[in-house]
């Protein structure tokens, strides 16, 4: 009967999702569950008698396996999608139907996921996001054939009517060079501990007790002079910078960016290969970013903010990966042609400085200073405790250049209905375009100092499905309460010297 | 434009809690760090100066400076206790409110009222009962009256 009725359902458009996504309704350790019942049957050699003694004991096992299994069977049973030429439907639910109704106007991003696996399977992942963040991520997430899910992205694609298509792909160094500035150790070696726990989760500790052992080995080798601990931080940190820059070339590389009317498409990777479809009404803001080298070279990357796009594992939110300034100039000009080139009108004064550098400069002198009482009380620690303390003081000497470069460029502008906020988080300078209808709320602090001093910080948080906010340091408070008050947000307080507005 | 003040109802309630929560730790202190003298006379010190300064000088502090004010357009928020802050969220940005009001909250004014938009969020605190159903529907309304 449930046969019968999908054969008709198919008939009229409806589809269920690949097969594969039935094992992801699975719970995540019935595979672990699997293996000591696989190896139990082996051992068994198929001898009757035997196998009804061991029947005997995990009768109850066996029972719940198949239980997870064909629960998961119903899930997957009970879940269809259909779509036509304006929208998406899809029916969950076993008891109580539930049916999502999804528009292609109202989509922020749409993306269709290939990896290696599904490639060989012939699936993909199609997500879907919006900006209906109120009450929960509204993700949808299905894993379809290759062949639909390429069918339903063009849908989506060209029901944005276009006349000109402009098109983009970087220059094949220009990724090389990206992927070397965004790599970060820390995803590297997040990448790799999940590989090493997960791998040690099906065969045993032995994988990670041989890696462990290795590792010692190299370190104490190449401990010439050097404490092995440092030699063991510095593999640790090359390492996982290592596995990040190939992670990164492998999901940027064939990167194309197209702009079609109110929409634009980006499609990258090799193994993985990600079609992404974006919405540009959507879209929350643009952001040039830089380093302090990109910032001195003047190259930068053009990265976007829009639900659903970036932010997922390690995927950064890029439209265009690294190039000169010139031409991200001209990119964003075809790609965003009603976004103004980011320019300040408002800067903080020279006499502000100080409160860009001074707190990485208290630093910096509180751990040369915290090393002396150290080796007073523990001589015997003199080599780790002089090896910590230039480990922690390069960053923070680093975070005061950055902070110096930092005061010249930060500022905040307008133009032509858009607010452009310049600022350096941590080790990152972001150019940020934005439309004023995108911003959701601003926020001006001032500390006892600031108060006599006349200076505040901005905080202007965007629409996002999280919180999202940009953060300005030091600038002076009345002409920042000046500059918000003409693009319409009253900051003022009894100082207010407009009428108040009534209900 | 309509100005709203945390209640003083609640600045009372919080500074009796803060009251007898010191109270209570200076007991336990006496009972448990009598035989170390200096940790208990220390630790008794602590506290009853974090009592003056929170309860005589700061909380009030932020209670005098905070005032909530709701137009049309937008509604801003003006407070602070060490830091001062001046906060303003379009109202074409809210999305839902939330209103949380606890047990006996006509005699303790703990009234908080969560304002969310995409991407942030207004927490209004410290109500009395009747400003907060004000607001509430103030903010409602307004909602209703912006999507038709």
């Amino acid at each position: 009967m449930a046969a019968i009725r999908f054969k008709i359902q198919r008939k009229s458009g409806v589809s269920r999702q690949h097969p594969i996504k039935l094992f992801s309704y699975t719970t995540r350790n019935f595979w672990l569950l699997l293996i000591p019942l696989a190896r139990s049957v082996y051992a068994l050699r198929f001898d009757l008698s035997r196998f009804s003694l061991w029947l005997k004991g995990a009768w109850l096992d066996i029972i719940v396996l198949f239980a997870i299994f064909a629960f998961a069977v119903i899930r997957y049973l009970s879940v269809f999608y259909k779509y036509d030429d304006e929208k998406l439907i899809i029916k969950k639910g076993i008891i109580a139907d539930a049916f999502d109704t999804l528009f292609y106007g109202e989509i922020a991003t749409l993306t269709v996921y290939q990896n290696l696996f599904f490639k060989i399977i012939g699936a993909a992942k199609v997500s879907v996001t919006t900006n209906a963040g109120t009450f929960s991520n509204t993700d949808i997430t299905l894993i379809t054939g290759a062949k639909q899910a390429n069918r339903l992205f063009e849908t989506v694609r060209l029901r944005s009517k276009a006349d000109l298509t402009y098109s983009v792909s970087p220059r094949r160094l220009h990724l090389f060079f990206f992927s070397l500035i965004f790599s970060s150790t820390l995803s590297g070696v997040i990448i790799f501990s999940t590989l090493i726990i997960q791998v040690g989760k099906i065969i045993g500790n032995n994988l990670e007790k041989i890696l462990f052992d290795s590792f010692n080995e190299v370190a104490m080798s190449l401990a010439v002079g050097i404490p092995p601990v440092a030699i063991g931080i510095a593999v640790v940190v090359g390492g996982g910078w290592l596995i990040s820059f190939v992670a990164n070339l492998l999901r940027y590389w064939r990167f194309i960016v197209s702009r079609r009317n109110n929409s634009i498409v980006i499609r990258s990777g090799i193994l993985t290969r990600c079609s992404h479809f974006l919405n540009t009404g959507k879209i929350n803001y643009i952001d040039l970013r830089q380093n302090f080298f990109t910032k001195i070279f003047r190259i930068s990357s053009l990265h976007t903010h829009c639900a659903g796009y970036g932010g997922k594992g390690r995927e950064l939110a890029v439209i265009l990966p690294i190039t000169t300034r010139h031409e991200i100039n001209d990119t964003s000009h075809m790609l965003f042609p009603s976004y103004p080139q980011p320019k300040i009108t408002q800067k903080p004064p020279l006499r502000n400085i100080m409160g860009y550098i001074l707190a990485p400069l208290v630093a910096s002198l509180v751990i040369p200073a915290a090393v002396f009482p150290l080796l007073y009380f523990f001589p015997s620690w003199r080599t780790a405790v002089i090896y910590s303390a230039l480990i922690f003081e390069v960053p923070i000497v680093w975070e005061i250049i950055v902070q110096f470069m930092a005061f010249f460029t930060t500022g905040i502008g307008y133009e032509n209905g858009f607010l452009t906020l310049k600022y350096c988080g941590l080790y990152s300078f972001h150019n940020i375009v934005m439309p004023v209808e995108k911003i959701t709320k601003v926020t001006v602090y001032q500390s006892v100092f600031q108060y006599f001093s006349g200076n505040c910080h901005i905080k202007v948080y965007s629409q996002s499905d999280k919180t999202k906010s940009h953060y300005i340091k030091n600038m002076p408070l009345s002409e920042t309460l000046e500059f918000f008050d003409k693009i319409g947000i009253d900051l003022y307080f009894n100082e207010n010297p407009h009428t108040e507005r009534n209900l | 434009m309509k100005k709203y003040h945390p209640s003083r109802k609640a600045l009372m309630f919080i500074r009796i809690i803060i009251f007898a929560a010191a109270v209570a730790l200076t007991v336990l202190a006496r009972t448990y760090l009598a035989p170390y003298k200096i940790i208990m006379w220390t630790a008794i010190g602590i506290c009853w100066a974090l009592v003056v300064c929170f309860g005589l000088i700061l909380i009030p502090l932020y209670f005098r400076r905070t005032v909530y004010c709701i137009s049309s357009a937008e509604i801003s928020k003006h407070s602070g206790m060490i830091y001062l802050s001046r906060t303003v969220m379009k109202f074409s940005a809210v999305q839902y409110i939330t209103e949380i009001v606890t047990p006996l909250s006509r005699i303790t004014a703990l009234n908080f009222i969560i304002i969310n938009a995409l991407g942030g969020k207004i927490l209004i605190p410290f109500l009395s009962s009747s400003d907060c159903d004000e607001i509430s529907s103030l903010v409602s309304s307004q909602l209703r009256k912006r999507d038709g």
